[in-house]
C-alpha cells in the first residue's frame, strides 16, 4: 500500500515540477535551439538574452513595486480588518451577534456583482488608484469565520485570570489574544498574500494607467501579446533573439520566482491552516 | 427569544432586498447604460448641431519644429481636458515621446485604457455601465465582433459619418469610399471606421534573384510553380554547392498557408461561399475543385518541394530561413518585407541582394488573402465622449502619413537617418537601447492600433521591392470569393464548432500522406462534417445570419 502510495506521490510530483522547469529551462536556452513543441529538461544552449530583455524595463520593476506594495499594504489592512471583524464576534457580550454573523455569512453565498461594486469603487474616487487593489477586498468572511473560531478556541478562563489581575480589555487584546493567535494569523497572512501577489482581475478592472499595473496584470499583458510578430519589430535583441517565447517564459519565472522562495519558510502554516479553526473550541 | 431572532432576520431581508434593488439597474431609470445607449444625447452627436466647425482649417503637415499644433490648424476648441482611448494589447509607458506628442497636438491630456482582447468585454461592459466609455475605441474583428455588436445594438455607438466628413481629411485621403461603406450598418449609419484593411493582408513572396539566376520566368500556373519549385530545391539557387534550398516554406500548419493554391484551385476549404443558387454554402462542399488542389499539395509535398515541416515550423521560422537565405518561396503576412529588410540591415543577416517579390496569382487566381477582408478592426467613437469632434480629430492625425511614421520611427536626425546606400530609413541604436522593448514596441503598435495610415513605416524598409508596395494598395482585387460573416461570438461558434479545425486536420493528414487517397479523403471528410458537425444546421444559421446583415445581393 506505501508503495503505491508514493508511486502517485512521485507521479503527482512529476507532474506539478515538470512544467515548471520546463519554463525555467525554456527560458535560458538559445533562442536558435528553441521552438516547435519539445519538451526542455534541460537548456538548449545557455542564452540570458530573455532575462535581460525583460529585467532591463521599466515597466515590469515597476509594476514589481506595485505588486509589493498592494500584496504588503493589503495584507496588514486585511489581517487588521478581519481581526476586527472577527474578534468582537466572539465576545459573548456583542448584542445582535447571530444577526451580524448571518449577515457576514450572506455575502459569502450573494455577492453584489462585478458592475455594482466597480460603480462603487468608481464613485469612491478609487478608480486608477492602488486603494482599489485592496479595499474592495479587504476582509474575506470566510477568514473571518476562520479567526472566530480560533479566537473561540481560547479559554474564557484564560481571560478571566487577566481580569483578576486587573487587566483591561485592551491589554487582554494585545498581550494575550493577538500572540496567542500567532499561527492563525500567519496563516490568513500567507493566504491573503499569495491572493494580492497572484490577483490580476481587479488590476485589469480598475487600473488603466500602466504605471500602476501590478506584475500579474502585466504578466498576462506581456504573454497575450508577445505572439506578435509586431512586437518586435524595432527591437534589434528581441529580433536578433527572435523567439518571443523566450521573453514569455523569462517573464513566468521572474514573477513566480519570489513567491516560491517564500513558499518553504511558509509551508508549516498551510500545513496548520488546513485544520486551524475548522473545529469550533 | 426565536421570535425577536426571526423578526431581526425578516428586516435584514428586507433591508437586503432594498440594497438589490436600489442596485438594479431597472431602478436607474434614465441614468441606466441600455436606456442612455439609445438615446444619444443631441449635445454628444454629430448631428445635434453643437459641432464647432473649423470653417477655414489650415493646412497642417508634420513639422519637427511644431511651430503649428494639429488642433490650431484645424480651428477647433476642445471643450474637454482630457481624452480617453481605449486600445489592444499593447502596454505602453504612458508619458513617452509620441504620447506627449500626441498630448500637445491635440491640447488635451490623453488617458489610455489597454487591454487584451481577452479582458475587452467584460472591462467595456463595466464602462458602460458606468457610462465611463472611453471616447475612443478600437474593437479587434476576429476576437471582439461581438462587442461591436453589443455596443452597437445597445446604441453606444455615435454615427460618425459627419465627424468623419467634417474632421477626417486625412482619414478620407487613405481611405476609399468603398472601404467605408463596407462598415455601413443595415441602418444606413456609420458607426465605426475600417482599420487598415490590407492590414490582414497575406500573400505568397517569392525569390526573384534565385528565379533570374536559374533563368526561369515567373511562375503563372500552379504547372509552372511546381517547376520553378523543383529547381529552387534542386538546382542550387544560392550557389553554395550544397543541397540546403527549400521550395515552398509554410508554417505552423496555418490555413492560410495554402491560400495561394486554394486561389489557383477555386477551393475554399475554410470559408463561407456563395453558392449557385445565390445562397450560401460552405467551400468544402465544392468538392471537386478541393480534391483537386489537395492533390496538388500531396504530390508537391510527397516530392519534397514543401517543406516538410510545415505543419510544426514555428510561426518565427519562416523569417529566420529566409534571412538564412534558403528559401525561395514563402507564405508571407504584410510585413514580411519589413522583417526581412530589418533582419538584414540591422543584424546583418541574410543576402543584401536578396530580391523577395510577391507572387501573382496562379492559374488566374488571386495573389492576396484576408483574414478578415471586411474590416481588422473597428475604431468608433463612443456616445460616453463629451467631445466627439476631438475623438475624429485624434483618429485623423493617426491617418496622416507623416505622423504615422513618426509614431513609428520618432524624429529623424535624432531616433532615425536615412541610409543614402540602402535607400532605407533606419533607427538609431541607441534610440532603440534608450527605449526598452515593451516600451518601445508598445508605443509603436499601440498608437498605430487604429491602422488608418495606408503605408505603414512609409519607405521604412519597404522601399525596394515595388511589388510588395503594389500588393499594399491592391488590397481591393484580393481573395473576395470568401464571405466574412460578422456574426457575434456565440453564433460564431455555433457555425465553427470545431469544423476549421477538423477540415484543416483531414487537408493536412491528406497532403502528408501520399498514400491516402484524395478524393476519398475529402469525401468522407464531408460526409462527416454533415453527421457530425451538422453542417447543414450551420449553414441555415449562415444563410440567417447573412440575411440579417444585409449581406446578400
Amino acid at each position: 500500500m506505501q508503495v503505491v502510495i508514493y508511486i502517485i506521490l512521485v507521479i503527482l510530483c512529476i507532474a506539478f515540477v515538470v512544467p515548471v522547469w520546463h519554463v525555467i529551462m525554456y527560458s535560458i536556452s538559445k533562442n536558435t535551439l528553441t521552438g516547435g513543441t519539445q519538451l526542455f529538461l534541460y537548456p538548449r544552449g545557455i542564452s540570458f538574452t530573455g532575462y535581460k530583455i525583460v529585467l532591463k524595463d521599466s515597466l515590469l520593476w515597476r509594476s514589481y513595486l506595485n505588486t509589493i506594495i498592494v500584496t504588503g499594504v493589503g495584507t496588514a489592512l486585511n489581517l487588521v480588518m478581519t481581526f476586527l471583524a472577527a474578534y468582537p464576534l466572539t465576545r459573548r457580550d456583542l448584542k445582535g451577534r447571530t444577526i451580524i454573523q448571518y449577515m457576514i455569512f450572506i455575502t459569502m453565498l450573494f455577492s453584489g456583482g462585478i458592475i455594482p461594486t466597480y460603480l462603487i469603487v468608481r464613485s469612491l474616487g478609487m478608480v486608477d488608484t492602488l486603494w482599489a487593489l485592496f479595499i474592495p477586498n479587504i476582509v474575506s468572511a470566510y477568514n473571518i469565520f476562520v479567526l472566530r473560531n480560533f479566537l473561540q478556541s481560547i479559554p474564557e478562563s484564560l481571560l478571566e485570570a487577566a481580569r483578576i489581575d486587573s487587566a483591561g480589555e485592551f491589554y487582554i487584546l494585545m498581550r494575550i489574544i493577538i500572540p496567542l493567535s500567532k499561527p492563525v494569523l500567519a496563516v490568513l497572512g500567507l493566504l491573503y498574500g499569495v491572493g494580492h501577489w497572484n490577483a490580476w482581475f481587479n488590476c485589469i478592472i480598475y487600473i488603466n494607467n500602466t504605471k500602476l499595473y501590478t506584475l500579474q496584470a502585466l504578466l498576462r499583458q506581456i504573454l497575450f501579446t508577445m505572439g506578435s510578430n509586431n512586437y518586435f519589430g524595432y527591437d534589434p535583441e528581441l529580433a536578433a533573439a527572435s523567439m518571443p517565447e523566450i521573453v514569455q517564459m523569462c517573464v513566468v519565472v521572474v514573477a513566480t520566482v519570489p513567491i516560491l522562495c517564500v513558499y518553504p519558510f511558509l509551508q508549516k502554516y498551510f500545513v496548520k491552516g488546513v485544520t486551524i479553526g475548522a473545529v469550533k473550541g | 427569544m426565536k421570535k425577536n431572532f426571526r423578526t431581526c432576520t425578516l428586516v435584514v431581508l428586507l433591508a437586503l432586498c432594498m440594497v438589490l434593488m436600489g442596485c438594479s439597474p431597472g431602478n436607474s431609470g434614465a441614468n441606466s447604460s441600455g436606456n442612455a445607449g439609445n438615446q444619444v444625447s443631441p449635445s454628444a452627436s454629430p448631428s445635434g448641431g453643437t459641432v464647432e466647425t473649423g470653417s477655414n482649417p489650415t493646412e497642417w503637415t508634420f513639422d519637427q519644429s511644431e511651430k503649428i499644433r494639429f488642433i490650431d490648424s484645424v480651428g477647433y476648441t476642445p471643450k474637454v481636458k482630457k481624452l480617453t482611448i481605449q486600445t489592444n494589447n499593447r502596454v505602453i509607458d504612458e508619458g513617452n515621446l509620441v504620447d506627449k506628442w500626441l498630448e500637445n497636438q491635440l491640447g488635451v491630456e490623453i488617458d489610455w485604457i489597454i487591454l487584451s482582447s481577452k479582458e475587452l468585454s467584460t472591462k467595456l461592459n463595466l464602462l458602460s455601465a458606468s457610462s465611463s466609455l472611453p471616447d475612443v475605441v478600437t474593437l479587434p474583428s476576429n476576437t471582439n465582433v461581438n462587442d461591436y455588436y453589443n455596443l452597437l445594438n445597445s446604441g453606444l455607438l455615435l454615427d460618425i459619418e459627419d465627424l468623419l466628413n467634417q474632421y477626417g481629411k486625412h482619414i478620407r485621403q487613405v481611405r476609399t469610399d468603398e472601404q467605408i461603406e463596407v462598415l455601413r450598418h443595415t441602418d444606413g449609419k456609420l458607426y465605426a471606421l475600417n482599420s487598415n484593411v490590407e492590414s490582414d493582408t497575406e500573400m505568397t513572396m517569392i525569390r526573384k534573384d534565385w528565379l533570374d539566376k536559374l533563368n526561369l520566368a515567373i511562375p503563372k500556373t500552379t504547372s509552372e510553380f511546381r517547376d520553378v519549385m523543383y529547381a529552387f530545391v534542386h538546382n542550387d539557387p544560392d550557389g553554395n554547392g550544397q543541397d540546403d534550398t527549400f521550395g515552398y516554406y509554410g508554417y505552423s500548419g496555418r490555413k492560410q498557408t495554402f491560400s495561394i493554391f486554394w486561389s489557383a484551385f477555386n477551393a475554399n476549404p475554410y470559408q463561407w461561399v456563395w453558392g449557385d443558387d445565390g445562397s450560401i454554402v460552405h467551400g468544402v462542399t465544392k468538392t471537386d475543385e478541393l480534391i483537386e488542389a489537395v492533390s496538388y499539395l500531396q504530390s508537391m509535398y510527397a516530392d519534397g518541394l514543401i517543406n516538410q515541416d510545415y505543419l510544426t515550423a514555428s510561426n518565427t521560422s519562416y523569417q529566420d530561413m529566409a534571412t538564412a537565405n534558403r528559401q525561395g518561396c514563402t507564405e508571407a503576412q504584410l510585413w514580411f518585407s519589413d522583417h526581412y529588410m530589418q533582419a538584414m540591415y540591422l543584424y546583418g543577416n541574410g543576402d543584401p541582394n536578396t530580391d523577395w517579390i510577391c507572387l501573382p496569382g496562379l492559374n488566374g487566381g488571386s495573389y492576396l488573402t484576408f483574414n478578415n477582408p471586411n474590416c481588422r478592426q473597428y475604431t468608433c467613437i463612443t456616445v460616453d465622449s463629451k467631445d466627439p469632434v476631438l475623438g475624429m480629430l485624434y483618429l485623423d492625425l493617426l491617418a496622416h502619413t507623416d505622423v504615422y511614421k513618426f509614431i513609428r520611427m520618432g524624429y529623424e536626425g535624432e531616433h532615425y537617418y536615412h541610409d543614402e546606400e540602402l535607400g532605407v530609413d533606419k533607427l538609431v541604436d541607441k534610440y532603440l537601447k534608450d527605449n526598452s522593448l515593451l516600451i518601445n514596441q508598445g508605443i509603436t503598435a499601440t498608437y498605430a492600433m487604429p491602422f488608418l495610415a495606408t503605408d505603414p513605416a512609409p519607405g521604412q524598409f519597404t522601399a525596394r521591392t515595388e511589388s510588395f508596395r503594389q500588393a499594399r494598395r491592391a488590397g481591393e482585387k484580393a481573395y473576395y470569393a470568401a464571405i466574412y460573416l460578422p456574426i457575434p461570438k456565440i453564433e460564431e461558434n455555433l457555425l465553427n464548432a470545431g469544423m476549421s479545425d477538423y477540415i484543416s486536420q483531414v487537408i493536412n493528414e491528406t497532403i502528408m500522406d501520399s498514400s491516402k487517397n484524395v478524393a476519398s479523403s475529402i469525401n468522407e471528410m464531408v460526409n462527416t462534417l454533415y453527421a457530425k458537425y451538422n453542417l447543414k444546421t450551420q449553414t441555415e444559421y449562415a444563410n440567417e445570419y447573412a440575411d440579417l446583415l444585409g449581406l446578400k445581393p
